[in-house]
């Protein structure tokens, strides 16, 4: 109902629009005060655009600062305030925000105490929302499909192209056709404005690390095939009495073990992927798997791995490689940078690199890295509400197309231009004072910039260099060299709420059981052998085959849209 | 006429007690908010509840939910993991702090007695976390609990990372979080004991131990079967924040209960009615353990609860 209305009315002020930047003045003498309030921005806003605009779906060209006296209140569990603020009303970024944008922002954070995804819950429940929503919608456009069904938020597909000529151009670039394809609902209905990867470098932020102080020292080179590994591990082992450690949710994960060097597609959680032919396979039921928990069972009978790796976390993780007890480990690029800070302070010697994903043979590409399935960041959206004002609907698109346009997405990546960065020679930006010389270490840069989680904007891959130090910043680049896991990642499926129910009552089991057994595998407390046929079986009786029909049938879905 | 008669006894009742109906007002009050109107929330368990739709305008499903929980593949193992935990813990942690009660009332010594007791308080005012944090820490490969179980002939691994210690660990762990505080109120009721009895055996002659067996302990059967009867009115009630804590799905076997495992759904697919559904089912277990308990407790002569 809403939504119709606003239809006509974009309509009809459209055409007013046109007959206003004919008349070359204001025309101020409409009788309905709504119509008149949003005709006045339209008008500002075509004021510095092409007069003899033909068509009404002809984008506006937008200058900021926008001319407005509209205050918007964003709720948002991303930008987050730096640790060194307690309101967003002293923090530069987002001040500055609202300086270049034009707009009074009112930032809501979830409260202290809560969970992000309670916080946002409990939101939910009020009758007035704030205009904005900003956050990690983690069943992606289903969730947004069923927020515009119950009248939440507003359909923005037909006001994109014209209000946020920049981000619409962004997301139907060719680059990103798969956000665009994630975000599009069944029926091509786009809701929100998607936070998106510059590309895989910056969706790639996991990956091995080995100290290469030790490589040299025993005359290795970096391991590329398993028995590579093995023997390195090996050697790390009888040498120095150092493993291969993980911590506890690594052991377990999908694409960053090194399952690829059996061609495995995953470790231990439960994984779908795409086979040469496109069809959804699940890993857990391919020979290659079964290949690779033998060989970590062999590696951790024979203490090649550490057997604290299942209950280990993160900082137990850092201890152990500041005692130089561990001789490899995979690693996000922070926890790096944080391992060779540690390695420096303490002058342990230790050297970490980054080293390729297992590999089954030198030169053949790997099927596995830890990487995003798309480029939009963790199905982060901003989403106009309905409790949003209709003649502020345009006020807010303008706002959220800010980051798309090159002002922008320099802002939301890098601050200030002069202040917090400048450009080299190459034309590449670099750190000021300001930012290298803060206590915070870089840590500091989410006063100044909003790209550290995810930005309303395209993520630079420039910023996440800049924001880790150069041994992680290097280790991408062998990361993600040589791969060919963008064949091999299923993308983004919506599900209809009938397929999801089912699904999510088949799946949770499943998942269950794939990661209690892998572990079980891996220990050796069931034996791969004697088990693994059970295990067929069991998967088949908590119906992994209703699954992967339920996903091939979504899949096939995503590539008609 | 009868019904006036009742009228005016309320009345009269009313008039009598005015202070008394004065003083229990905050805590109708508080078990009106607190504990009635969440009530109406379990609705939830016959719907599929969305947020933004709110309780009442979010669809019916009818015993959709309760299928989906009684067909789960898992529930049987977390229905038993639960009664397993619970009982272990009725039978080894319920009689820790009484036994720490009758010790402690041995103790003539006082700076040695408030000692004692100031130590065992003590982990019961750690948060969880930390206190899991260092489990686990003290538990792995070179933790100081492995070097204890290796000295008495254990194999060095990870503790936590065995199915066989699971319980152990939770059990004993959880003993010495709670032995402290809860051997507070029998150190009341010990308190309570009418010392002239106690002179009465010392003159028939009976020792500390026989004073323990026939005095103390009798002493404190009242409160012992009360809070026993309490204790098993939460028998499904396992908290998940210990296990959710501790557990790896390697130990999901024997670890995984009924909470975690709802919260473990809940999270991967926001499935308010399905744990709604698990609570009222835990609830219904609940007073069932708790109606019969206190039945079997007026059966053995003692008063029970109500």
């Amino acid at each position: 109902m809403k939504n119709k209305n606003l239809k006509h009315l974009l309509v009809l002020t459209m055409s007013l629009s046109m007959v206003a930047g004919l008349a070359a003045c204001g025309n101020t003498d409409t009788p309905s005060a709504n119509v008149e309030e949003t005709q006045q921005t339209v008008v500002e806003s075509t004021s510095t655009s092409t007069q003899e605009s033909e068509t009404p779906v002809e984008p506006e060209e937008i200058t900021y600062p926008l001319d407005t006296d509209v205050t918007l209140s964003v709720w948002t569990n991303r930008l987050a305030l730096n640790s060194e603020y307690s309101d967003y009303t002293e923090s530069p970024f987002h001040t500055g925000l609202a300086e270049h944008t034009g707009v009074d922002l009112e930032f809501q954070f979830p409260a202290k105490g809560l969970s992000a995804k309670e916080a946002y819950n409990l939101l939910l429940t009020e009758d007035v929302l704030p205009d904005i929503i900003f956050r990690n919608f983690s069943n992606g456009t289903a969730e947004l499909e069923q927020l515009y069904n119950d009248g939440v938020i507003y359909d923005l597909t037909e006001y994109l192209p014209v209000y946020a000529p920049d981000y619409w151009a962004v997301l139907t670039s060719e680059e990103y056709e798969d956000v665009y394809k994630c975000l599009a609902s069944d029926e091509g209905r786009i809701y929100g404005f998607a936070a998106i990867y510059e590309g895989d470098y910056n969706k790639t932020y996991r990956g091995p690390i080995i100290r290469q102080d030790w490589l040299d020292e025993c005359g290795l080179e970096a391991p590329v095939t398993i028995e590579d590994w093995e023997n390195v591990l090996t050697t790390f082992k009888d040498k120095y009495g150092a493993a291969l450690a993980l911590t506890s949710d690594r052991l377990l994960h999908d694409w960053d073990g090194l399952n690829a060097g059996v061609g495995a597609y995953s470790g231990g959680v439960a994984n779908w992927y795409l086979d040469d032919n496109n069809e959804i396979q699940f890993a857990q039921l391919q020979p290659e798997w079964v290949e690779y928990m033998k060989v970590l069972n062999r590696w951790y009978k024979n203490g090649l791995i550490d057997p604290d790796s299942i209950t280990m976390d993160a900082n137990a993780l850092r201890t152990k490689a500041v005692n130089n007890q561990v001789g490899a480990t995979i690693v996000p690029m922070s926890q790096m940078t944080n391992i060779v800070t540690d390695a420096e302070n303490t002058g342990n010697g230790a050297d970490w690199v980054g080293v390729s994903y297992a590999r089954t043979a030198a030169g053949e590409p790997t099927c596995a890295i830890n990487t995003s399935s798309t480029n939009w960041i963790s199905k982060t959206t901003g989403v106009v509400t309905t409790s949003c004002p209709e003649e502020e609907l345009i006020t807010a698109l303008q706002f959220l197309n800010y980051g798309y346009t090159e002002e922008g997405h320099m802002y939301y990546n890098f601050g200030e231009e002069g202040e917090t960065y400048t450009l080299n020679a190459a034309g590449e930006p670099e750190w000021t004072d300001l930012i290298t010389g803060d206590a915070q270490g870089l840590n500091c840069v989410t006063k100044y910039t909003g790209a550290t989680s995810s930005p309303i904007a395209v993520q630079a891959s420039r910023f996440v260099q800049m924001k880790n130090n150069e041994a992680a910043a290097e280790a991408v680049y062998t990361w993600i060299d040589n791969t060919e896991v963008g064949k091999h990642v299923v993308p983004e499926l919506a599900l209809t709420e009938e397929e999801n129910l089912t699904y999510s009552d088949y799946f949770a089991a499943i998942q269950t059981y794939v990661q209690e057994t892998t572990q079980k595998f891996i220990t050796g407390e069931l034996s791969v052998d004697d088990y693994i046929d059970d295990f067929y079986a069991q998967l088949e009786n908590m119906g992994i085959k209703e699954c992967q029909a339920i996903r091939q049938a979504a899949y096939e879905r995503y590539l008609a849209k | 006429m009868k019904e006036k008669s009742f009228k005016s006894k309320i009345k009269k009742d009313f008039t009598r007690n005015k202070w008394k109906y004065f003083i229990v007002i905050p805590v109708i009050i508080y078990l009106l908010i607190f504990a009635y109107k969440p009530m109406y929330g379990l609705i939830i368990a016959f719907k599929r509840f969305r947020p933004q739709l709110g309780i009442m305008d979010s669809p019916w499903v009818g015993l959709q939910n309760f299928k989906s929980l009684f067909r789960d593949f898992y529930f049987t193992r977390s229905l038993r993991n639960t009664f397993t935990i619970s009982l272990l813990s009725i039978l080894l942690s319920f009689p820790a702090p009484v036994l720490l009660a009758l010790l402690l009332n041995e103790v003539k010594v006082k700076w040695f007695k408030k000692t004692v007791q100031t130590i065992t308080y003590m982990p019961h005012f750690i948060s969880m976390v930390v206190i899991c944090g260092m489990i686990i820490s003290f538990t792995q490969t070179n933790g100081i609990i492995t070097d204890i179980v290796v000295f008495f002939g254990g194999e060095r691994a990870n503790l936590l990372a065995q199915t066989k210690f699971f319980y152990p660990i939770y059990i004993i762990s959880g003993i010495w979080q709670q032995v402290g505080w809860d051997s507070i109120i029998y150190l009341a009721a010990l308190s309570g004991i009418d010392q002239e009895q106690y002179e009465a055996a010392k003159v028939d002659g009976a020792g500390r131990l026989k004073q323990m067996i026939y005095i103390t302990l009798p002493g404190l059967i009242p409160t012992i079967s009360m809070l026993l009867v309490l204790k098993l009115g939460k028998v499904l009630g396992v908290g998940y924040e210990k296990i959710l804590l501790l557990y790896q799905p390697i130990t999901y076997e024997v670890a995984d209960v009924i909470s975690t495992y709802s919260y473990r759904k809940a999270f991967v697919n926001a499935d308010y009615g399905f744990s709604t559904a698990i609570g009222l089912f835990n609830s219904v277990v609940n007073i069932v353990f708790l109606l019969a308990s206190n039945k079997l407790s007026k059966k053995m002569g003692q008063s029970g609860l109500f």
